[in-house]
């Protein structure tokens, strides 16, 4: 396990952070912390200075909580860690007492305390304290400038953002772009609203191609007047799109928002060459991002959304590698291991696996990656970073 | 009637922001720790309000199952002055008139200090609610020679 690259901002030692431990009789015991190292892959460390009841009380129960302020935007998280030893050497504790000594030098401050040990705890779990972020209501223009961002990245000219009305079924309009008969038809919206409507109660991506033929043929066989009151039949005009698409905007599983885009003049391509998965990440991504944006000044607004759009892309391209969607697991493992230089001997030991049934992953391997040899998947692994990613 | 020792006494007159953390826990599991948006120290007895989310109570509730024992620290966002109070949960309730005052008194000592941070701890008291804790012993927790050293203790009935 790694921790999310999205944490490092935590372990810069902008703000101070506290420590909670539980005595055996479960009395919890709170400490201040001026910094949380980042150790290596899940593993964090703090600095033994002056800590008593913190100390003992994780001889007791190794169960801890770490809560940290992202020195971004504010918001708190918790890491739920399990206590793993004390270091009083080495290089993690040579690295973290030069920090120590580089700021109280800079500080011109002696040091409060020696350092005593190196704390390391292993992380289990990780959680943005959203609860502590609800009441925060992103500022009207937010919107448009996310849409204005999805635009130039995506080519897409028609959009609309929408949320999801509270009690109701009903969804509420807060930016669009590029809409037609925007503020002066007031049915312009008429066909995004329906979408975003349809979107809210299913929970899903939406996608509707060749809509202009498709809506003129049931015009056709309605033989009888069945227009509903609150749902009147959408016409066919010049303005109709051809297609669109719409797709969630998720905070931690909760609907905040859709996104809606048509097509205009001939853009089906633009729509409709994104793939699903990517909509997922960019849905969840953005719906993270749009929860805490209210305390990110508005210059820097387009730029962060800039970046999250870019790490959905780059975790969808991730996923869709064919390392990762082709290969089952033990092939990756083989495969991380030819890069690393192992021989097959090598690996089957350390694998516990036949020497032949290694030959067969290899030859898999091949396959499936379309690569010609052994060089050639070292290639393939190291120029992906695919090495740095699974050690 | 109880009295509170003179330095916490001063330290709850500062016109300074405050960060608090309310902290609960149970034998053998992982503790729980939230936000406090705002306190108030009872004059009358040893009782000490801490103002949290009532989301944040959902989940402090959960705990009330393994034991009602508490921490608060309260640490100056100006110099880090900082007390530990140790006790016990005794009640909760809505926030009051003064209990709203303080907590606007607090956001805009925040707006004041540190304006990254006002937007997020500016919660509306309906979204709020005091929790209260007899406390049993404070503990100096400013980073220094005398952390940990303890500051007042007395008996919980």
């Amino acid at each position: 396990m790694m921790l999310p690259t999205e944490l490092m901002p935590l372990f810069e030692g902008a703000l101070p952070s506290c420590l909670v431990t539980s005595s055996a009789e479960g009395i919890p015991n709170i400490a201040n912390l001026t910094r949380v190292w980042h150790a290596e892959s899940h593993f964090v460390a703090i600095a033994n200075q002056m800590l008593n009841k913190t100390y003992r009380n994780l001889i007791e129960n190794p169960l801890a909580l770490l809560k940290i302020i992202n020195p971004r935007d504010f918001i708190q998280w918790e890491i739920s860690v399990r206590y793993i030893r004390s270091e009083y050497e080495g290089s993690l504790f040579e690295h973290i007492k030069q920090d120590i000594e580089t700021i109280s030098w800079m500080a011109g401050v002696p040091l409060s305390a020696e350092l005593r040990s190196v704390v390391v705890f292993e992380v289990t779990s990780v959680r943005q304290c959203i609860e502590e972020a609800i009441h925060l209501k992103p500022a009207p223009e937010t919107y448009g400038d996310l849409l204005h961002v999805l635009a130039a990245v995506h080519e897409w000219h028609r959009l609309s953002f929408w949320i999801p009305a509270e009690n109701d079924r009903d969804v509420k309009l807060k930016a669009s772009r590029g809409v037609p008969g925007a503020g002066v038809d007031a049915g312009a919206f008429d066909m995004m609203k329906r979408l975003a409507m349809l979107v809210k109660s299913k929970q899903r991506i939406i996608r509707l191609r060749n809509i202009r033929s498709q809506l003129r043929y049931l015009h056709s066989i309605h033989t009888e007047p069945q227009e509903q009151k609150d749902k009147p039949m959408i016409p066919v005009t010049e303005t109709t799109p051809s297609s669109c698409l719409a797709f969630p905007i998720r905070s931690f599983h909760t609907l905040i928002g859709i996104i809606c885009c048509e097509d205009a003049s001939g853009q089906m391509k633009a729509i409709h060459s994104i793939e699903d998965r990517y909509l997922v990440y960019l849905g969840e991504k953005l719906g993270e991002t749009l929860l805490t944006i209210s305390t990110v000044p508005a210059q820097e607004r387009e730029a962060l959304f800039r970046q999250v759009i870019e790490l959905a892309r780059l975790q969808w391209e991730k996923e869709a590698d064919p390392f990762h969607s082709s290969l089952s697991a033990r092939e990756r493992q083989v495969a991380i291991n030819v890069a690393k230089g192992y021989t097959n001997a090598e690996i089957a030991k350390q694998l516990f696996i036949s020497l032949r049934t290694v030959t067969t992953h290899l030859e898999r391997i091949y396959q499936k990656l379309n690569v010609p040899s052994r060089a050639a998947l070292t290639r393939y692994v190291m120029e992906k970073g695919l090495l740095k990613e699974n050690s | 009637m109880s009295e509170w020792p003179v330095e916490i006494i001063r330290f709850s007159q500062r016109s300074v922001p405050i960060f608090i953390h309310l902290a609960a826990a149970g034998k053998g599991m992982a503790p729980f720790i939230c936000r406090g948006y705002g306190y108030r120290l009872d004059t009358e007895s040893d009782w000490i309000w801490l103002y949290i989310l009532k989301s944040q109570w959902l989940r402090l509730h959960d705990y009330m199952k393994h034991g009602r024992e508490m921490s608060a620290l309260l640490t100056s966002g100006i110099d880090n002055e900082s007390y530990q109070f140790k006790g016990r949960f005794i009640d909760s309730r809505p926030l009051t008139k003064k209990d709203v005052f303080i907590l606007e008194e607090q956001y805009s000592w925040v707006t004041g200090h540190i304006p990254g941070l006002a937007p997020v701890i500016h919660v509306s008291p309906s979204e709020c609610m005091a929790v209260g804790l007899q406390i049993r012993s404070v503990f100096l927790q400013t980073p220094g020679p005398g952390t940990g050293s303890l500051v007042m203790e007395r008996g919980v009935k």
